[in-house]
């Protein structure tokens, strides 16, 4: 190996690829040391995985590509990889090396993929990886005689166990940069020369050359990528001078596509003659016999529903305690902020607005981590693709496939780990499409508003009971309903978003059943670590900013020193009352005259309290209703009016926006009962159910309850799930469109729901 | 015969793609080309999709797309 100064100060740039199914991230975990950035590629959806790490004093870059079987773009997202391969991605260097990772147990089809990146003329290290799977299946490769044929560097990994990594790294560190190999000629003549042809054209138009990479794509890609590109980039007739080359190629025999498929094939068959030995034909794997279980009629649905069943109930009863740790944890920050720092706009800066905000990004991290639990460990199973092939019939109903199915579950929990779980979904437009309506699943944020709302005006009816307890009653069957409304609406929304707005070719569903295998336990973490930093550093800082915002709105422009001096006074009460408390434990040692005086002081002190923190509860919601906040509440009391509600149900949905649990503390608040407030808390509920309007009418009755529930089953009130959209989807569109047609339909839906009810009632 | 009419067990041989479009390319760039053998192994608990076994991997199709192939039994 030369290790001149040179070559040592310049960063490598390796690029991983592969077929799905490979090992690939487990083997760029492996390589990077569990150490990547994630993000996205520009103006696309495809997520950009990036290490950093450095070998024997090199710098080296790693680049992990998204999983494909193909380099034939049929889209932008797809595009991405042939950009950064060919050095036209912004922000990412032409790679050095390209590392090309293939399942050994499965090696004739991974490659087909390698054959296309042999035309780039870039080092290329073939990796072998799960060969002790291959190995356990009866295969063995001869890798050097693969090498020796190739003439490529070719490397037997598992990446699983973390055996070969150092071989691997010593093969990528053995190319020297600059270096290039030449492309094959698989072609026949005919197409070389239309290829020149069309090269020439294209220069001419154009003054650049392309690479000769990206002339091939046009030429064999019917309806692919390239070709729409430069149909909508130029002139000149180059699209029928390509109808024109094509139908050449078809008289000569060579028809497109056709032809590329056929001649890799038969490419990839002659080079492993000699070099690989198979078992016999239609031999039934390990993993053949436990499909024919778990994709069988009865059993395979039973398990998949009973699995299911089990995650779902695991992020709601396992997130539970984790979601109490961090809010106990907020609330001793919250006891330390106020012990050290005297009422007043720094102490509600930083407990209503900076704390709170924390807490509300925190809050998230449980059900997250233990959702991608399970879903790392279904993927890297192999587990995935047999629930998308159960769920597929299903899910097509709605114009969706069978790997939207998982995320949706999710959102049924919280839409934000349903949404990041979408990347399993390759196709660009069925994943919008379960973006878009995964926040319409009722998620657990929701529940308190429909316990308070029904535990306040939904009578207890029992329609069916059981030995005297009820098992159907009005209550649950309301709660039910609230549950389903949203997936019972997704249902046209998804139909409307693929007939309408994506429409277009119908996606392949054609997917490959990968063999089950353990999951490795390391790669389980790496992938659960990562998603919930990405979460954290990305959304959180969002997140964080909206919930400062809706406090600034909330504080401002009142005048809050009366608010402070009862706060700081009610404080030295609370010291007064402990002090005396203390003293009255030890009574034993005070005579009873002492004693009836502490008591007394006591009782004053006590009473003092109750007058003082009546008025602060008056206060606060005096100056919520003055604050910007209660101005808006005021200022949509006209357009709320119709839907049944008055200015302060119009404060408290306008302050849910970015949380919409949030409603529960704003109307406590509000109705003057300080924001300490839960839903089931009698004196909210009481509260609520004397609310008049100006004219002595209840504000509340079942119509306006259930107006409100329904605003909120349909509303995207989550800032959370917004910011994590936009992650996803790499733009701030489709948070847009969400958020806009979210509303738009809980408005309907809530003035449906109160009109109708007053004409029954 | 087309690829969705063989039965569970049943192994056939390719004789042709038909189409251009994005689904008889994918269905070409998985290796199924002509002259290749294919066998069912099941079907999804609703009838579709449905599981082949090519080139030594398994691979699901939906019925729409087995019935873009050709094939004849071996």
């Amino acid at each position: 190996m030369t290790n001149s100064p040179a070559t040592q100060q310049k960063t490598m740039t390796v690029a991983i690829i592969g077929n799905p199914n490979t090992g690939k991230s487990t083997l760029f975990n492996s390589l990077s040391g569990g150490h990547a950035h994630i993000g996205n590629f520009p103006g696309v959806t495809v997520e950009k995985k990036v290490g950093t790490v450095r070998w024997e004093g090199r710098e080296i870059e790693l680049v992990d590509l998204p999983g494909t079987y193909s380099l034939a773009p049929r889209s932008i997202d797809e595009m991405v990889a042939v950009d950064v391969l060919l050095g036209r991605q912004k922000g990412v260097p032409q790679p050095d090396v390209i590392v090309c990772i293939a399942d050994a147990s499965n090696l004739e089809r991974n490659l087909y993929l390698f054959s296309q990146i042999m035309d780039l003329s870039i080092p290329v290290v073939l990796v072998l990886n799960m060969s002790d799977l291959a190995r356990s299946r009866g295969i063995e490769i001869d890798a050097e005689e693969l090498s020796k044929k190739l003439q490529v560097p070719v490397v037997r990994t598992e990446a699983h166990h973390n055996v070969g990594i150092s071989t691997l790294k010593e093969a990528i560190l053995k190319i020297e940069p600059g270096e290039s190999h030449t492309a094959q000629q698989l072609f026949p003549e005919a197409f070389y020369t239309e290829r020149k042809a069309l090269q020439d054209k294209l220069q001419s138009d154009d003054q650049q050359t392309p690479p000769a990479f990206l002339v091939d794509r046009l030429l064999l890609d019917v309806g692919g990528y390239v070709e729409s590109y430069f149909e909508h980039h130029t002139q000149n007739g180059l699209i029928d001078h390509l109808h024109e080359a094509r139908t050449r190629l078809k008289e000569s025999g060579c028809a497109v596509p056709a032809i590329e498929a056929r001649l890799r094939y038969a490419w990839a068959r002659e080079l492993l003659q000699g070099v690989i030995s198979l078992p016999e034909d239609h031999q039934d794997t390990a993993s053949d016999k436990i499909d024919r279980w778990l994709t069988h009629p009865v059993f395979g649905f039973l398990f998949f529903f009973v699995l299911m069943f089990f995650v779902f109930q695991s992020v709601f009863t396992w997130a539970g305690p984790a979601m109490e740790w961090v809010e106990s944890g907020q609330g001793f920050v919250e006891g330390t902020a106020e012990a050290l720092v005297a009422p007043g706009p720094l102490r509600s800066l930083l407990v209503d607005g900076v704390i709170a905000g924390v807490g509300g990004v925190l809050i998230f991290l449980p059900q997250i981590m233990i959702l991608y639990f399970f879903i790392a460990v279904m993927e890297d199973s192999g587990y995935m693709a047999r629930a998308a092939f159960i769920m597929d019939r299903l899910m097509r109903s709605l114009g969706l496939s069978g790997k939207s199915f998982i995320p949706l579950m999710s959102s049924f929990a919280c839409a934000i780990p349903g949404i990041m779980a979408t990347r399993v979904i390759e196709n660009r437009h069925e994943r919008l499409t379960t973006i878009l309506v995964a926040p319409l699943m009722s998620c657990s944020a929701r529940w308190p508003v429909y316990t308070l709302f029904i535990a306040a005006f939904i009578p207890n009816i029992a329609y069916f009971s059981i030995s005297g307890s009820p098992i159907v009653t009005l209550q649950g069957l309301v709660l039910f309903a609230m549950s389903s409304i949203g997936a019972l609406i997704a249902i046209p929304v998804a139909w409307f978003l693929k007939r309408i707005c994506f429409k277009g070719e119908v996606a392949p569903f054609v997917m490959e059943l990968p063999g089950y295998k353990w999951p490795a336990p390391r790669h389980v973490f790496y992938r659960v670590y990562n998603r919930a930093k990405s979460f954290v550093v990305k959304a959180g800082t969002l997140i964080f900013a909206t919930s400062i915002l809706i406090w600034a709105a909330g504080y401002f422009p009142g005048d809050h020193s009366e608010q402070f001096q009862i706060e700081t006074r009610l404080e030295s009460i609370d010291g007064s009352l402990g002090e005396i408390e203390a003293q009255l434990a030890d009574s034993e040692k005070l005579e009873s005259a002492a004693q009836k005086e502490l008591q007394a002081q006591k009782e004053q002190l006590a009473s003092e309290q109750e007058t003082l923190a009546e008025k602060q509860n008056r206060i606060s919601s005096q100056l919520v209703e003055a604050s910007f906040l209660g101005q808006a509440g005021h200022l949509i009391a006209p357009a709320v009016k119709p839907l049944g509600w008055d200015w302060k149900i119009g404060v408290g949905v306008i302050a849910s926006f970015p949380a919409r649990e949030v409603i529960i503390s704003t109307l406590g608040t509000i109705y003057s009962l300080g924001g300490d407030v839960g839903e089931e808390d009698e004196g909210l509920i009481g509260s609520i159910r004397s609310a008049t309007w100006p004219d002595g009418r209840k504000v509340f009755n079942i119509p306006v309850a259930i107006s409100i529930m329904v605003f909120f089953a349909l509303c995207a009130q989550c800032a959370a799930t917004l910011m994590v959209m936009r992650r996803e989807t790499n733009s701030w569109f489709w948070p847009a469109v969400s958020f806009t047609y979210m509303t738009a339909l809980a408005y309907l839906g809530a003035l449906v729901s109160y009109q109708v009810g007053m004409m029954l009632s | 015969m087309t690829l969705n009419q063989i039965v569970k067990g049943q192994i056939a041989r390719i004789t042709q793609i038909n189409g251009e479009d994005a689904i008889s390319i994918r269905l070409m760039e998985m290796g199924l080309i002509d002259g290749e053998q294919i066998q069912l192994l099941g079907k999804a608990p609703l009838g579709d999709p449905l599981e082949y076994a090519i080139r030594g991997y398994r691979l699901s199709l939906r019925l729409n797309e087995a019935r873009c192939v050709e094939v004849e039994l071996v």
